[in-house]
């Protein structure tokens, strides 16, 4: 007897992203869709497992920033144990996540983002990439390479591979840091915070050259949310809840990161698979806020870090404190890349990192655990609910291309307004789009695996929904 | 600028796909550890690495020869990069890059290895298995006409 087996929704595919133009009856753009059409299940799948296997399971969701989900995943069962680890393992995760920042930071401006601004918006699709980077500008693209390998020659050493290394575990790390390792990450450091002040003094007289994207790539007043130290500071591993205004205002402040619920919840909509978070206080949807580079920056008192202070106040002078436009995500991108040399600089010269003591054991003391950490594109949540034994009664993940979900919607709808005619639809449009979308670095440009395009596809519907036409990617 | 490396390609959990492991495993004790690098994927970050070399021997599987059988030639230059995916270039695009990159050609090689089971995990072909001898003689014979200017020469077989 035969029998079929159907598996509706497929998922755990690679993200593919689909957007909806609908005009009004004057033709002019008023509602856009930013449609995410597949499933991933990964807090569905999780069900049942021990809930020590949850970091490196749910490490599985990227490919570019695994180290953050396993950091989350990792606190999460800390928790779960009620341990507090090691100060050398709270310190080597810390190191692991700035490396990971630094390559995942590099691959968005400098593979996917830079060959924007040195080619145009509506540049040559054929050589707007990080090959035609190489060709027309090979110290820029180098430059590139180089932050992107030693973010992950650091993950290596300390993981022992560069994707999905199973070494951030729930208690701690499994292994310590060796003395020569640590020296080998050391003795590059000269050069790559080299690397990234040239890249800032290269990237800021350019800046300006986009007056109309910077005005229309998710330029508009939101909230803004990130982990905060106690003093205020930029943070990526720990820390508390900050959230701002438009205009600069702290209204959520010192909020432990475990506490997330009592200001996030989270919306959905019959056209995505994507859930919408929101700033609870002020409901669905006008609690719109944003995460990543852009919104750290905008939370934070101080960076804590000489060279990165001095940015953060050109940054603000620059570009308005909050900054509002999702278009200085690249600049705030640099200045995380350099604060994250600066930070490796400090704590590698301690002389507990080279501790050997560096994971807790105990068995489950909790039923439920919160992991919060900062990822590349900004916070992630995970929440875990175990039995007694330790076994996974549920998940929810609140990742950041999620906490940006109602923001990017709105971008494309001001990009669209701003670059459609509305009747035809064009490449410079389409590349637009992609990038007002890239400016928040979501997960799936990366998951998608093309360097500089995006699959995507833009309809443009009439009033009545019919397909006026269609760009496909 | 005198190194010649060897650089295997393949998904060890993907069957076949992970010829070139085998391969080079089969060879642990012939060739110096530091010219081996194995990658499951070619990625814009070795563009570095073959900037210093003087030669460099690709081994990946192959879907257009025969399970089985191998074939070993010069990866052209020169050529455009057509598909410029951040995770994945084929040899000659990761050699034209390294040339943009650096001004710097390694002269490059290509074994290919014909394979057909791409669905079993940790497990090779029993045609493809019978042969990993003759595979890496193909690769010791590729290093000993290059290893003359190496300066970590071949250790004998």
């Amino acid at each position: 007897m035969t029998r079929t087996i159907t598996i509706d929704p497929i998922t755990r595919i690679e993200g593919h992203a689909r957007i909806s133009l609908q005009l009004n009856e004057s033709g002019m753009v008023e509602h856009a869709y930013f449609h995410t059409t597949q499933y991933r299940g990964f807090e569905k799948f999780c069900e049942g497992r021990p809930y020590y296997e949850m970091p490196a399971l749910m490490a599985r969701s990227c490919g570019i920033c695994p180290v953050a989900h396993l950091i989350a995943g990792a606190k999460a069962c800390d928790e779960i144990l009620a341990v507090k680890i090691p100060y050398t393992a709270m310190v080597l995760r810390r190191l692991m996540n700035y490396a990971q920042i630094i390559q995942s930071h590099a691959l968005c401006f400098f593979y996917l983002s830079s060959p924007d601004f040195i080619f145009g918006f509506d540049g040559d699709p054929a050589t707007r990439n990080i090959a035609g980077l190489a060709a027309k500008n090979p110290e820029l693209a180098l430059d590139g390479i180089r932050l992107r390998q030693f973010g992950q020659q650091i993950i290596e050493l300390l993981g022992g591979k560069r994707i999905h290394p199973a070494w951030i575990v729930a208690g701690g790390v499994s292994e310590p840091l060796t003395a020569a390792h640590r020296e080998q990450i050391r003795s590059k450091l000269p050069e790559i915070k080299e690397i990234a002040l040239r890249t800032l003094a290269t990237f800021k007289p350019i800046l300006n050259s986009f007056p109309a994207e910077i005005e229309t790539f998710g330029n508009f007043p939101s909230l803004f949310m990130g982990l905060v130290d106690d003093k205020g500071q930029l943070e990526h591993y720990d820390g508390k809840l900050r959230v701002v205004d438009s205009i600069g205002n702290v209204i959520t402040h010192g909020l432990a990161s475990t506490q997330y619920a009592e200001i996030i919840a989270e919306a959905v909509e019959p056209w995505t698979f994507m859930k919408f978070p929101f700033y609870k206080p002020m409901g669905y949807p006008a609690g719109m806020y944003r995460v990543g580079p852009a919104a750290r920056l905008n939370v934070v008192t101080r960076c804590g870090t000489p060279l990165a202070d001095a940015e953060l106040d050109e940054f603000r002078a620059t570009c308005g404190a909050p900054a509002l436009s999702a278009y200085h995500n690249h600049w705030a991108r640099l200045i995380e890349i350099l604060f994250c040399v600066e930070r490796l600089e400090r704590k590698l010269a301690e002389d507990q990192v080279l501790d050997k003591h560096v994971r807790a054991g105990a068995a489950p003391n909790s039923l439920e655990g919160i992991g919060v950490a900062e990822a590349p594109r900004g916070t992630i949540i995970h929440h875990y609910f175990v039995d007694d034994q330790g076994v996974m009664k549920g998940a929810n993940m609140i990742i950041a291309t999620g906490h940006n979900n109602l923001a990017m919607n709105r971008s494309i709808l001001q990009v669209a307004r701003s670059f459609v005619d509305g009747e035809r639809l064009n490449e410079g449009m389409l590349n637009r789009v992609e990038a007002v979308i890239r400016a928040y670095d979501p997960c799936l440009s990366c998951s998608t695996h093309a360097a500089g395009k995006m699959p995507i596809r833009i309809d443009l519907l009439t009033h009545r929904r019919e397909l006026l036409c269609s760009l496909v990617r | 600028m005198n190194k010649c490396l060897i650089i295997g390609i393949g998904n060890t959990l993907r069957g076949d796909d992970g010829i070139a492991s085998l391969v080079l495993k089969h060879l642990h004790d012939t060739i110096v550890s530091d010219r081996i690098v194995e990658v499951t994927q070619l990625t814009i970050e070795l563009a570095p690495t073959l900037a210093e070399c003087k030669c460099v021997l690709f081994i990946d599987a192959a879907l257009d020869l025969p399970p089985g059988q191998w074939k070993i030639g010069e990866v052209p230059t020169g050529v455009e990069v057509a598909t410029p995916f951040g995770h994945e270039l084929t040899p000659a695009e990761l050699v034209q890059l390294t040339c943009a990159l650096f001004r710097h050609c390694p002269a490059a090689s290509l074994l290919r290895i014909g394979a057909s089971e791409f669905d079993k995990p940790d497990s090779i072909s029993d045609i493809l298995s019978v042969n990993v001898a003759a595979y890496a003689d193909c690769v010791s014979h590729w290093y000993q006409e290059h290893f003359h200017e190496d300066e970590n020469p071949v250790v004998a077989l």
